[in-house]
Parts: C-alpha cells; structure tokens; sequence
C-alpha cells in the first residue's frame, strides 16, 4: 500500500500553517518527517488522518481513509503519549481500540508484552511516564498489524534502550513491506532510522528525498587536507574551481569529496600531505543548513533578556 | 456502526465513572423513597398530632429521577467531553473516519446509559420502599396511568443526551453536566417567580421545568402538561444534538 498526500493545506486565521504539500510514502521503507517547531508536522498528519479539516486529501492505496473498512488495518497512528482516559487501565484502553477490527483478546496482550507493559496492564496509565505512555501508544499503533504505520514523535521520552528497540522495530515493520512514517526531533535517531525523508518549513515543503541524497547536498560534506604548503594547495584548488577554506596552522577544507583527485593534485605540486580526511556532513549538519531562519518559535540569543 | 456500538460500549464499561453513577443511582434513591414513605407515615404536627396521611408509593418513584437525570447526564457528558479532555477524540476519529457513525453509536450508548440509570434509580426506589415493610402497593394508593414509568425513563434520557449535547459543542464535560443542574433546578425556578404574570408564555416553554412537568412533577399549574410539555423538552434537546452533530462534523477533532 502506499499513501499519497495531495495539496493538504490548513490555515489558523491568517497563518498558513501546512501549505500545498503534496508527498508520496512508499512502502518497504522508513520516511521521516522533519521540521522545525511549528513547521506543520503534526497539522499534516492530522490533515491526512481526516482529523484537521482543510485542504488537500490522502489517499491510501487509492482510496480515502472512509473507503476503507476496517480503517485500522489500514493505518495505526500515535500521535501523543497522554491519549488515554487515567483511570481506564491500558489493556482496557487497547481492548477498546481493538474493537473497531475486532481484534481478540490475545492479540491485546501480545501486543502489551511487545512494548513492555504487561506488568502494569492491569493498571491505570493516570500514573505513567512520559515513556510508558509512548509505549502504550505504540501498542495502539501496532495493535492491527496496520499497513501503514504513522507515529508522531514517538522517541520523546523513551530510555536510549526503548529508542533502540523502537528503531530496530520500525525497521523491521517497514521491511516487511508496510509504510512507516515517523516524525522526530531526534535526528541522530532519524539518520539511523530513517531511508527517505520529508523536510517541511514554516508549513511548505523544503526537501522530498532520499535520507543519503539529503546529507550529500549539504556544504559540510568537505575533505580536511594537512599538508606542508596549504596556501599553495589553496590556489591550486581555486585555479579548477574548486572552493577551499583555511582551517587550523596546515590544514585546509576543500569543497570536494574525491580524496584521491586531490592527493593526486598535492603530489603534482610537490606539495606533503600528513592527512587526508573525507568528512561527511551529519543529518543535524544538513537539516539545520536547510532550515535556518524557518523556525516559528525562535530561540533567544545567549545572554538575550539577562541583569546587565 | 455495530464495531461502533463496540467501541463505545467498551468505552462505557471501562471506567469508574460509570459504576460510581450507577451505585449512587441505587443508594440515593432507595434513601429518598424510604425518606418519602417514612415521612408519610410521621403523624403530622400540623394537624394536632393526627392520624399520618397516605403512603406516597409511587411518588418514591418519580421524585428520585431528577437525581438520576443528574447522574445520567455525568455519563452522558462524559460520553463526549473526556474524549476531548484526554485527546481521545484523535484516536476515535482515526478509527472511525467516518464520523456520523461514532457519533450515532454515542448517542445511542448515551440513550442507553439514561435508561439504565433510570432502571436503576427504580429498583433503588423498589428496595427502599421494601426495606421500609411495603414492597407492594398499599391498599387505596393511587396508581397513575400506564405511561408512568416510561415518562421517568424517557425524562432521564432527554436530559442525559442534553449532557452529551452541551458537553460536545462547549467540549467541556463541567458545562454538560452544571447547565441542566443550573438551568433546571435554578435559573427556570427564579424565571417561574420573576415572570409568573408578565411572561406567561415564556415560563410556560422553560425546557426543564417543562420535562419535569411531563415526567411527574404537578409545576407550573398554568403550563403545557403530558405530551405538550414533553413536545416542549424535546424540542430543546433537538436543537442542542442537531448543533452537536453540525459542529462534530465540522471542525477539527
């Protein structure tokens, strides 16, 4: 099955809050759905839930999410951690949702041993972390085996052994040919997890690519050159058109990423090299490159609002 | 709609609430209807001591279901405004795109609750009048007419689904339950004495005053009773589920 999201748009008064997306998430893989706070994400999962009324639809596998029947076959969504009644223990709270695909019992329990949580089954999640709470979520999520799994933040609040466990799940979940689609602000996690990715700013969509295409286009991707003559080898560089940027006493950083064309270029030059390092830029590295300044909420500068 | 009707009816069963409104439907009203007999059967001090009047039987019946009308309408509030308070409302509606069928099994469920709560009420009334030595009617009570149980089940019913109503387009659970309580018992009773005489066509078409007319209660002498007065309610609960429903369909969840 896969989702195609076409034109989903949402205003609150005069803010565009999600404008003109339109995506596809394909099965088999992992994609992951990034952006700055109040760049839209969790407005755009509503929106293709049927959740949020605005512009656009989703269709799935063709059909709109009311064609489908049972609906939760077709998607598992967790949206936030505290969707439960307090005082409704979580096997009740999952017998409930189990309803709607009439899904036994047993499945209801297996699926608590899956996240953890047989041991307070029987209690009421009033009383649950963050982190169980999330867990009791993801069993809601899981509960029917859905085709497409769409979880909105689902590390926040995890142990680094859930976080784990939870990627390695998703991973598996996707491989067996569903869709995954997961938005985090946890992008160490994301580059591990994650093979395709929807970039999203101020509600428009900024990036539509592979996770590798993404981190190749940033200008971090550079090779660290320590050498006997880096001004030389500077000017060598700008004589080809190749950008390079002084780094430390013998070291410079050349916008390239073929490490053998510049030893070689060293050598012609007669110029010693102690070092040649290829650096590859980090999802974080290209996501803040690609999002700066589109952040709704920013941050104060240090020492901004202080006692002088 | 039946995987609705589940769901909901999981819902109802699953927590506490339910069960304390239901226990407390059976104890207030069997406290009530012993009072009300008890009370009957007190030699009255007005009239030098004299003999007691009659038993009240079936009035420890009727006078309990405003109680269970207020407990029904904690359910039927409840049925629609925790599932905004806790969020969800997210998950239902993602289960159940289609959102004319969940909210036809809620309605239903809430119809159901109101004609448990009254059930329950009447057995608590039952077993107070037991407890009391008169588990059946006295010889020379009066018996009211057929409908008169069904006036009460239909009475608590309209009010709980007024609850689900006004809990839903407010989204709050508090405003479901506190303006009946507010309206009914309160501001219409104030209205009755304020314009009793300048307005008498408005005191005479006060929603809850109205039910309460058509579920026992003699009231407002002047006013619409029996199926008028219940035309009169009815109307009023009309109007508050139709907005419910427009405005459920309508905005985001």
């Amino acid at each position: 099955m896969a989702v195609e999201a076409i034109g989903l748009g949402k205003s609150y008064g005069s803010t565009r809050a999600v404008d003109d997306l339109s995506f596809r998430l394909e099965p088999g893989i992992v994609t992951g759905f990034l952006g700055p706070n109040g760049a839209g994400k969790s407005t755009t999962m509503r929106l293709m839930l049927g959740l949020d009324r605005g512009d656009g639809q989703t269709l799935w596998d063709g059909k709109k999410l009311t064609e489908h029947k049972p609906v939760s076959k077709v998607v598992g969504a967790h949206l936030d951690a505290k969707f439960y009644h307090p005082s409704r223990s979580a096997r009740n709270h999952l017998k409930m949702l189990a309803k709607e695909a009439s899904i036994p019992n047993s499945r209801v329990d297996e699926v608590l041993g899956l996240v953890g949580l047989t041991e307070v089954a029987k209690k009421a999640p009033g009383g649950f972390s963050l982190g169980m709470g999330q867990r009791l979520g993801l069993a809601g999520a899981l509960l029917t085996q859905p085709k497409v799994m769409m979880l909105d933040e689902p590390a926040n609040g995890l142990d680094p052994q859930s976080i784990q466990w939870l990627r390695d799940f998703l991973r598996h979940y996707a491989s067996l040919g569903n869709v995954v689609f997961v938005s985090s602000h946890l992008l160490s996690e994301m580059q591990l997890m994650a093979d395709h990715l929807i970039v999203v700013a101020k509600g428009k969509m900024v990036a539509n690519d592979s996770l590798a295409a993404f981190v190749a286009r940033s200008s971090s991707n550079d090779v660290l050159v320590r050498c006997s003559d880096p001004g030389r080898l500077a000017a060598a560089m700008a004589s080809v058109g190749v950008q390079s940027t002084p780094e430390g006493a013998d070291g410079l950083a050349v916008q390239l990423s073929n490490t053998d064309w510049i030893g070689d270029a060293a050598f012609r030059y007669g110029i010693t090299v102690f070092e040649l390092t290829r650096r590859t830029a980090s999802l974080e590295d290209a996501f803040l490159e690609l999002t700066s300044g589109d952040q709704q909420f920013q941050v104060g500068t240090e020492g901004q609002g202080m006692m002088p | 709609m039946i995987a609705a009707l589940k769901y909901d009816w999981t819902r109802f069963w699953t927590v506490r609430s339910t069960y304390i409104m239901l226990a407390l439907a059976l104890i207030i009203s069997a406290g009530l209807s012993y009072l009300i007999v008890q009370v009957s059967q007190t030699a009255d001090p007005n009239n030098g001591g004299g003999p007691p009047g009659g038993i009240d039987w079936f009035t420890s019946f009727s006078a309990p279901m405003t109680f269970a009308a207020v407990l029904a309408s904690v359910l039927g509030a409840q049925a629609i405004g925790q599932e905004y308070r806790f969020g969800l409302i997210r998950l239902t509606l993602t289960e159940f795109p289609n959102r004319v069928t969940i909210l036809i099994a809620k309605i239903l469920m809430v119809a159901f609750a109101g004609v448990l709560v009254a059930l329950v009420s009447y057995l608590g009334s039952w077993l107070g009048l037991a407890v009391h030595g008169h588990p059946t009617p006295p010889a020379g009570v009066t018996v009211p007419d057929s409908t008169f149980f069904g006036r009460g089940i239909v009475f608590v019913v309209l009010w709980a689904l007024s609850s689900f109503a006004l809990a839903g387009i407010t989204r709050q659970t508090a405003i479901g339950i506190a303006v009946p309580i507010v309206s009914g018992l309160i501001v219409e009773n104030i209205l009755i004495g304020f314009f009793s005489g300048k307005a008498t066509w408005l005191v005479q078409h006060l929603p809850w005053s109205s039910a309460s007319r058509w579920a026992g209660d003699n009231g407002f002498s002047s006013a619409p009773s029996g199926w008028s007065a219940l035309a009169i309610f009815g109307v009023w609960v009309a109007v508050l589920v139709i907005s419910e429903i427009v405005v459920f369909l309508r905005r985001d969840a």
